[in-house]
Order: structure tokens, then sequence, then C-alpha cells
């Protein structure tokens, strides 16, 4: 599903990717942990197309992630880390807004069946985003990503800033996408959440994926243990 | 998987977004209110020039053919005799024949008020000396309104509209980069250039209705209120307002482009609005200024009265009506001697003439200079659009200079034939007859239509600068990426 | 700043040169003018009034900083008998549209650039330092109102010692190329309203950026509000005014006035009346029964009586022009209410003597002296020639070189304040409110 072969980015002479290869299969969740400037974000930065990668491949569903092309965009989703969407729109507008900007036009009764599954509690959805609390919003983001239908979902920090009983929530959603057999790919720098949500788990350091193991293989404590080693 | 949302319909999305914000219609309708005012202001302005050529020249007419009527006056009675003389004798016939000659607005003069608060729209036209009367007559200028400048459409659309645009598409890009919606976005499949383009069509076209609305509202009162149905001068005034916010669309389009944040792109956009809309044409005024001279002393002397007592010297007057043979050919063989009973105000009348002709030079090398300075400024377009557009708006209008000095050079030809008809009374030493006041002529008016060939030139310059402005955007689009 | 001050000199420039072409041009027509007047022939006194003649307004020193409205009515004026004359020859006839766009003079680069240039300096002050996080750490050493006041005063600061030598400059070099009268106590006020201006720019700067967080907002609010201030509001404080108290046409000024000579100004005392009154009394108070026996020139004392009538008339009818006018500036002065500019305009201008009073006192002093010319010529008629001598008498040659040209003098600043009291009431108001709403906000630094 998601493919990275020998991935490199260079920056002015700054190496921010180091060869870096990873596979992602369908139902799997992939977390990837590391610290600020490890490379977490420039690896989603080249799957989403943002930027180009220096050398190697971004593959997704076989096809080469290029920049500015549009060819894969519609293969996957992503969830920022700060879900701002439109203050003066309800949740249901925004939703609607957003999956016709990736070409869907969904009925009513279809939005609200998506925010519903996204967790978003009916009596939300028709008020003002700007109302809304971070997890609130966060479940709108989710629901987008649902709604557009995508293979792979990407989520950048999803889980920085939530109370413990969104993260909870969010944990559970994760799960389910897992199960309808989509590939997500995360971005975090919680160790708990990861072990909790993620099938498979990768640490990177200086631009390089240093470690790759299954969720089934370590607990939490063992996990912190290495991450602290390794950084 | 999907295919790429189509264009006209991210356009509708962002017309969805955009009547989704309560601000938005509310600078909708500040902007619209504005420019209904500006209409206001022409048809307040065009509606007094023409309340008061009416009055006058119903007036002026009313006077002559009154005058006229004192050729069949019963003589016997005091006053019969008073109105016979009045207009038999050549003096007082003189003096009292006043002719009106007047420029009423044309239909684009509802839109731009331009230099029309400064130059006189009609006059009193007798056989004198015409730069005698023409230096004379004024118009009250109100100089606090010159100071402060026209609220009209013309102002509407060089100033304000581009103020819209602005407010409407300064941060497109800068505000989704800011508060992190632009990753969400680019990742539903929409690149900055699309999602620019498309917010810009959306702005442009919302523009685009309001200065429609305005317009035809414009058209629509000129018909009820003045029966002047729509000049090829209103669609050229049309045309030229779209380009003119064309071109601030693509300046939007680039400054966009450029990918600035969103206090750089505020400060962009404002300090360029202030460097067109103020700097540069106040820059080129003073340029222009200094480098064509316009001195109206020359010509300000001319109002006064050419009389005294070289009118009585018979040696003089056969000088002058002598010369005046030569510059018009159908008096050399004037009858009029020094015992005839006006050889006196004939030789006025000829030295008048004599003056005019030498004048001619004089004047027309002052308006020349005067025509020069808007040509200039009109073709400035480059470095100076906001005038330039302003000006030629003013031009198309019929409210500039040139059109004023072709007002004139026309009632110069029209005091001609003023003199033609009475003259030959004059010279050939006879009374005046009905047949003469017959002869007197009506002033035409010029044709509302009249478009300069430059305009257009300068049109298509607006329009390689606008397509250079999106070349460029363009390549600031292509050389980035979507981060 | 480089290109801010580049922009202020050559205004100073074009200024000074324009100042200077105008006192040549005047100088060289005065002469000319001058010339033509005692060249005349020697014909009967009232034609040569006829001739006309001009009055002209001296120069000013500060005519280099603000050429206020002189730029639109000129600074001369010609008079003839039996009438009154304009403004003849505005600015406007002979300059482009783009004189609309505004006067490029150093009052223009203070009034309408200079506080652009405050709102690039200040729309970041304090906002940005807490975008930046370095305002908690400055909060925690000094209070919120101290911040706002050490902001506003650098700014202040800054751009007043630019202005300063700005006009001091623009003062010299004035002196030195165009001279002129020179009123140092109007040279100060013109400092201490611009000096206000400034600060009032400065506070609005910092108040927007303590009130409003985010930086793009409160830069775009700024801008908003500079284009209110001095784009928007004295173009619609102008238009409101004239469709308010409109101004007579030319047409209707001269009917009206024809209308009341030829009726009298009541409408019942016609012109014929008038003279027929004039001559009973005559008779009556020299004893005689014909005007032929009077010790003057009849014609000559009926042509002076009909010009003194006329005059009363055309004294009505400017007034009401006057008073519209004035009605008109007064909206504006209430408009600076809204436009701290419009304040600054038109004190500058006062103090610069190039505002409306000083436009119409122009008008008004030339009329005095257009009366005295022509009296002194008809009175020269009625003294020294016969009754039905018209066509025949003519004026001692000495009589051309006794009439002077008029030159107008410029008025100091107690002539000039008690004009423009509401603005300086505005700039005050102004002045004071804002500090008022900087210390109100200066309590707690909280953005909402």
């Amino acid at each position: 599903m998601l493919k990275a072969i020998n991935l490199t980015k260079n920056y002015n002479g700054h190496v921010a990717l180091n060869g870096v290869s990873f596979e992602v299969n369908r139902g799997e969740v992939f977390c990837l942990l590391g610290q600020n400037g490890a490379g977490k974000t420039t690896t989603i930065n080249i799957f989403l197309g943002f930027i180009e990668a220096s050398g190697g491949n971004a593959l997704i569903n076989d096809v080469e992630v290029k920049a500015n092309d549009t060819e894969t965009k519609g293969m996957i989703a992503y969830i920022p880390e700060v879900v701002q969407l439109y203050g003066n729109l309800s949740g249901i507008e925004n939703l609607d807004f957003f999956s016709r900007l990736a070409g869907f036009s969904y009925r009513q009764d279809e939005l609200i069946a998506f925010l519903s599954k996204a967790g978003l509690q009916e009596e939300a959805h028709a008020k003002r985003l700007s109302t809304y609390s971070k997890g609130m919003r966060q479940k709108v983001g989710i629901a987008i990503a649902l709604s557009k239908n995508a293979d792979v979902i990407f989520m950048d920090e999803p889980t920085s800033g939530l109370d413990p009983k969104a993260t909870a929530e969010f944990t559970a959603i994760c799960k389910q996408l897992a199960r309808d057999g989509k590939s997500i790919f995360m971005a975090t720098h919680d160790i708990f959440n990861a072990v909790n949500v993620g099938t498979r788990i990768g640490i990177m350091k200086s631009g390089k994926l240093v470690h790759e193991m299954n969720t089934s293989q370590v607990n939490a404590n063992e996990l912190q243990q290495l991450y602290l080693e390794t950084i | 998987m999907r295919d790429q949302i189509l264009f006209s319909k991210l356009v509708k999305m962002q017309y969805w977004l955009f009547v989704k914000q309560k601000t938005h219609w509310l600078l909708l309708f500040v902007f619209f209110v504005t420019g209904l005012y500006g209409l206001y202001q022409g048809f307040a302005f065009k509606g007094k020039q023409i309340a008061t050529i009416n009055a006058f020249r119903d007036e002026k007419v009313g006077a002559i053919n009154e005058m006229v009527k004192g050729f069949h006056a019963d003589t016997t009675t005091v006053a019969g005799k008073e109105a016979y003389q009045k207009v038999t004798t050549l003096i007082l016939a003189n003096w009292y024949t006043i002719l009106p000659a007047y420029k009423i607005p044309n239909t684009t003069a509802l839109f731009a008020i331009g230099q029309g608060d400064v130059f006189p729209y009609y006059y009193t036209v007798k056989l004198e000396s015409f730069f005698m009367q023409l230096f004379k007559q004024n118009e009250i200028t109100n100089p606090l309104r010159a100071l402060a400048g026209h609220f009209d459409v013309s102002f509407w659309v060089v100033l304000l509209l581009p103020l819209f645009i602005i407010v409407l598409s300064f941060n497109i890009l800068s505000s989704e980069l800011d508060n992190g919606n632009w990753r969400l976005i680019n990742s539903q499949g929409v690149s900055q250039k699309r999602w620019v383009t498309s917010k810009i069509v959306l702005v442009a076209s919302v523009t685009g209705v309001l200065l429609i609305v305005v317009w035809l509202s414009g058209l629509v009162i000129n018909y009820v209120s003045f029966s002047q149905p729509p000049t090829l001068n209103d669609f050229i005034f049309f045309t030229g307002a779209t380009i003119y916010l064309t071109l601030w669309m693509s300046v939007l389009f680039l400054i966009n482009a450029l990918s600035l944040n969103t206090s750089a792109s505020a400060l962009y956009s404002g300090v360029l609005w202030v460097l067109i809309c103020i700097v540069s044409p106040a820059l080129t005024t003073a340029i222009i200024e200094k480098t064509v001279a316009v001195d109206n002393t020359v010509v300000s002397r001319m109002s006064r009265r050419p009389q005294g007592s070289k009118f009585e010297d018979d040696a003089f007057g056969i000088k002058t009506i002598r010369q005046i043979g030569v510059l018009r050919p159908q008096y050399r063989h004037a009858t009029v001697t020094p015992k005839s009973k006006g050889f006196s105000f004939t030789v006025y009348c000829a030295y008048h003439e004599l003056l005019d002709d030498s004048n001619k030079v004089v004047v027309r090398q002052y308006f020349d200079n005067i025509e020069k300075r808007q040509r200039l400024t009109n073709a400035s377009g480059f470095i100076n659009p906001a005038a330039a557009m302003d000006g030629i708006f003013a031009g198309l209008a019929h409210n500039d200079a040139e059109a004023n000095h072709r007002f004139i050079w026309g009632m110069m030809d029209f005091h001609q034939a003023f003199h033609d008809a009475l003259f030959p009374a004059i010279f050939f030493d006879r009374k005046l007859s009905e047949s003469d006041f017959k002869k007197l002529p009506v002033q035409k008016q010029a044709s509302f239509q009249h478009v300069p060939v430059w305009v257009l030139i300068h049109l298509m310059s607006f329009i390689v600068i606008i397509l250079l402005l999106f070349r460029w955007a363009n390549t600031k689009f292509k050389n980035r990426l979507n981060v | 700043m480089i290109a801010f001050l580049i922009f202020g000199i050559i205004a100073l420039w074009h200024q000074e040169d324009y100042q200077e072409s105008v006192s040549a041009v005047r100088t060289n027509a005065q002469e000319a003018s001058r010339a033509e007047w005692l060249a005349q022939e020697l014909k009967h006194p009232h034609m040569a009034a006829h001739f006309g003649n001009y009055a002209y307004k001296k120069p000013f020193v500060l005519h280099c900083f603000d050429p206020g409205l002189s730029i639109y009515t000129g600074t001369s004026v010609y008079m003839e008998p039996h009438r009154q004359n304009e403004f003849l020859f505005s600015k406007g006839q002979e300059s482009d549209t783009g004189i609309r766009f505004g006067w490029l003079s150093p009052a223009m680069v203070c009034q309408v650039i200079l506080p652009l240039f405050i709102i690039l300096l200040s729309f970041n002050a304090i906002n940005g330092e807490m975008k930046r996080g370095t305002l908690p750490l400055l909060l925690s050493q000094v209070s919120f109102r101290r911040i706002l006041l050490a902001k506003t005063l650098a700014i202040f600061l800054l751009l007043e010692s630019f202005l300063t030598v700005y006009l001091i400059v623009t003062i010299l070099a004035a002196l030195i190329s165009v001279g002129g009268g020179f009123d140092f106590s109007a040279a100060f006020y013109v400092w201490v309203i611009y000096s206000m201006y400034c600060l009032c720019w400065s506070m609005i700067g910092i108040f927007i950026s303590a009130k409003i967080e985010n930086i793009g907002s409160s830069i775009s609010a700024l801008l908003l509000i500079w284009m209110f201030s001095t784009i928007l509001m004295p173009r619609i404080s102008a238009n409101v005014a004239e469709n308010v108290f409109g101004l007579a046409t030319n047409y209707e000024f001269k009917k009206h006035v024809a209308d009341d000579i030829e009726k009298g100004l009541d409408g019942h005392d016609s012109r014929s009346d008038r003279a027929q009154r004039v001559e009973k009394e005559l008779l009556a108070q020299y004893k005689v029964d014909s005007v032929t026996k009077l010790p003057f020139n009849f014609e000559g004392y009926i042509m002076q009586q009909s010009e003194e009538y006329s005059s009363k008339v055309y004294d009505v009818h400017f007034n009401t022009i006057f008073q519209a006018l004035q009605k008109q500036k007064a909206v504006q002065s209430w408009f600076s209410f809204l436009s701290p500019y419009i304040a600054v305009r038109n004190l500058s201008m006062a103090a610069s003597n190039a505002s409306l009073e000083s436009e119409i006192d122009f008008q008004q002093q030339a009329e005095q002296y257009r009366r005295g010319f022509v009296q002194d010529m008809n009175n020269d008629m009625m003294n020294n020639s016969a009754y039905g001598t018209f066509d025949t008498y003519r004026v001692k040659s000495d009589k051309y070189s006794a009439i002077q040209d008029l030159q107008i003098e410029n008025h100091g600043l107690s002539w000039s304040l008690p004009h423009v009291l509401i603005e300086n009431g505005m700039l005050l108001l102004w002045t004071v409110g804002l500090s008022l709403a900087l210390m109100t906000i200066g309590r707690k630094p909280v953005y909402n």
C-alpha cells in the first residue's frame, strides 16, 4: 500500500532524510516516533507531494508520488496537526466543502453519517466550528478523511493537545479504520498512544529510520527505554 | 479514486465560501453604496450643467427673437421706435446681439466629472474679440472641491474598487497557510495555483458584477433623466474600467504567487496601492508641471478690452480696414469710409478681428501645452496606471482639456459665422435687415462619441502589463512547491 | 526609509521650484501688465478703467511648505468697472486630471505619507513582541502602560526629528530661493500641529498593535484607517458639503446681479427710478434747474452712483457664495472628528495663508482696491470734464502712473487662527482621546 524505498532529502546541504525505507500494508497502523527535526514531517511531506525527494522512491499503491502532482492525491487522506477549518462554517458545512474539494458531493445524510462515524455527537453537526473544542475539530478532520474514501491516511501529531478522553476516542477510531482495511501512517511524540494504536512502530533519528518493530514485540516501558537510548 | 475537481466547480465552492462570511456582505454593501454615491455625484453635476445650459440658452435665444421682432415694430410709438432702432442701428445691434454657445455633457460625463468643474461649459458670444470674451468668462469653481477631488464613478473605479479587490484577495493563500488549512486543502488535490486562481476569478466576478450594476444604472439614468441613449464612449469606459481592474487582479495574483505571510501581503498590497494611487500620480504631475510649462499670463491679458481714441483716428481706421481686406477677402472692397456714420465702430470690429487672428497662435500654443500635459498623464500607464486611467476616463467623458479646447475652437468658428452674418452690413455701410439676422448661425454640438485613437493604444498597453504580470506570477507558481 | 526620504526631498524641491517659477511669472506679468497700463493712449478715464488692472498676492515663505488652495485659485485677479471678477485662470484649467490625485508638496509628505510611514513602523510593535514571546518577559520588568508609552515615544521621536529637520530645511530653502514674507510664530505653529498629528498617528499605530493580536489583521486595520482618514473622508466631506450647500453657477450669479441692478435690491427700485431720484436730489441741493448747471459733471456723478449701487448688489451675491463656501468648509471642519488629516490640512493651510479665508480675503481686498481705482477714474471724469464730453474728454497722463498695482499682504496667525477653532479643538480632541485610549488599554496586557 505505502512504500518508501531509500528516501533521501537534502535541504541546502543539510540532510533531512537519509535512506529511509519502510512499508505499510493494508490494515496496518504505522507510528513514526522521533524528536523534532528527526525527519518525520519531511517523510509525510514527501508522501503528500508537498516536497520532492532528493533520492529514492515514495510509492502509494505502487504509484510513485511526484511533487505537485495530483495523481496520488486521490488515494491519500491527511489529518494535519492543527485542524483549523473554517470557523464561520458548521461542522457539516466544513465536511461538505472539503469533500467537494476532493471531488465528492455527498447527500446530507451521508455527511451526517461520516461525522457520526468520526465520533462527533449529532447536536454539534450544525454548530459553527469556532465553538468546537480541539478534539471536536479533529473529528471533523477524520470525517473529511473518511469521506475521501482513501486507502492511506496520514496523521501529523494527531493526539497533541487532546485530553485523555479525546485521545481514547481517537485511538478507538483509528483501530476501527485499520479494521476497515485502511493503512494509517502517523507521526507522533506520544509513545504510549503509539503502542496502543499502532501495529508497527518506527523510531527516527537525524533522518534515519533507526528501529522498526511490531507492537506485539514491545510494551510501552520497553519502547520508552529504547526511544531514550536511541536519541 | 476521483478525477480532479472541475475548475468551474472550484469557483462555485469559493463563491459558497464567500457568501457564508457576513463581513463580505458588509463589504459588498459598503462598496455598492459608495458606487451609487459616485453615480449620484455625477448625476447631480451633470443635471446642474444641463439645467443651467437650458436656462441659459432659452434666455439668450428668447432675447434675440424678441429683438428681431423690432423690425416689425410699430415705430409710431416710443417703445416701438426704440425696438426698431435697437435692431437696426449697428452699435446697438452689436451690443444686444448675444448668441449662446454651450457644451452639453455627453453620456460618459455621468461617470467621470474630470476637469468638468473648472472649464466653463457655456459662453455668450458677441461680435467683439473672441479671445477677450473667452478669457473673461469663467465658471465659479469651488476650490475646496478642487482640493478634495470628486467622488464620482471614476474615483470609485480608480481608487476604491482596487481597495475592494485588495481587501478580498491579498491573503487568498497566506491566510490558509497561516491557519494551517492549506495542507489539508492541498491533500484534497487542489494546487496553490488553482486555489488562488479560483478565488481571483471569484473576486473578479464579484467586482465585475458591482461594476456592471453601477454602469448599467448609469446608462438607465442617462436614458431616463437626460434622454441620452448609450454611446460608444460608455462602452469604452466600461472596457477601460474592466481592463484597469483586471490589472489590479493580476497584481493581486502576483502578490499571492509570491507566497508571503499575511502581514507581508497586506503590507505589499497596501504600499502598492499608495504608490499607484498617491505617490506615482503626484510625482508624475510634478514632473509634467516641470517639463511642460504653461504660462497663463500670456493669454490672460487678452481679456483687456482694446478700445480708446485710436478708433476715432481716420488714418488708423483706413489702415485697419485695408488690413481686414487682406485677412478676409470678402471685405476687400469695403465701402465704409471715414465719412460713414458707423466708421469708428467698423474700425473697432475690424481691429478686434485682426487681434483675434494674431492672438490665435499664442492661444493655440497655450492650449497645446495644456493638452500635452493631459496626454502625458494618459500615456503614463506603465508607471502611473491610476492617474492615466482617470485621465482616459475624463477624456471619454469629454471633461478634459482636449474636449474643452475642441469646444472652444468650434465656438471660434461659430463666432466667425456670426461675423459672416453681420459684417457685410458693417463693412458695406448699410442698415441691418431681417435677412442678416436670419443668417445668424446656430452653434453645432460636438459629437458625444468622439474617441481619440490613442485611447485604444493606451488600453492595449494596459493589457500588455496585465499579461506580463500574469506571466510572472505563473513562473512563480511553477518554480515553487506546495509547502 | 530611504525611499521615504527621497520622496520628501523631491516634494520639497518641486514645491520650491514651483513657487520660484510662480514668483517669476508673477513678477514678469506684473511688469508687463503695468507697462501696458502706462502705455495706454490718453483716453476717457472710464474707458481707461475698463482696460482693467491686476491685483497680486504677495509671496509667503510657508507657501513653499503648503501651497494649500492657491494651487487651485491662483495668485492674481483681474479687475475692471461694473463687475467683480471671480478667481480667473485657476490652476485647474491648465493642469491635467492628475492634479486631482494630490499636489506634491512638503505638506503632502507630512500629511499623507508620514502617517503611512508611522504605520509601517508601528503595526507589529506590540503584537510582534507577543508573537516572538518577548512581551511576557518585558512585562515582568515594567508595566504594560510603560511599554506602550515607550513604544509610542520611540516612534514619535524618530518621526519628530525628521519633521523638525524637514520643516527647517524647507523654510531655509524657501528663504534663500523664493523669499517673501516670513512669520516665525506661524512656522512654529505649523511645527506644533504637525508634531501633534505625528503623535496621533504613533498612538493609533500602537493602539491597534496592542488591541489586535493578529499581525496581518493589525496591518490591514491600520492601512484601512489610513485610507479612510486621508483618502475617503476628505473627498466624502467635500462632496457632501457641496451637495448640502451648493454654489450658484456663474449664470445664476450674473442673472441675479443683473436683475437686482435693474430692478433694485428689494425689487421695487428700478435703475431709472434711482437715477431720477438722484437727479432730483442734486438739483434741489444745488438749487439749479438743469444737470448741466451743476458744478461737476453729472455723468461722472451718476456713473459713480451706479457703480456704488452695483457694488452693493455684487457684495450681496458674492457674500452668498462666500457664505456657501464657508458653510462647506465648516462641514469639512466637523468631519475632522472622523479624520485627523482634515484637521491638520486645514490648520496647515490657515497658518500658510492659503486657506479658504485668506483666499476670500484676497478677493475682498482686491474688490476694495477695484472700487477705489474705479472711483478714482470716475471722480476724475466728474471733477475735470464737462457734461456731454464723454467722447472728447481725455485723462491726464500722470493719472495712469498715479494708480498703483495692488499687492495683497499676508496675514499673521492672530488673523487666521479664529477661523480654524474647530480644527484646533478636533486635533486636541484626537490627541487627548488617543492618550486616554492608550492609558485604558494599558491597564491589562490581554488581547481580546
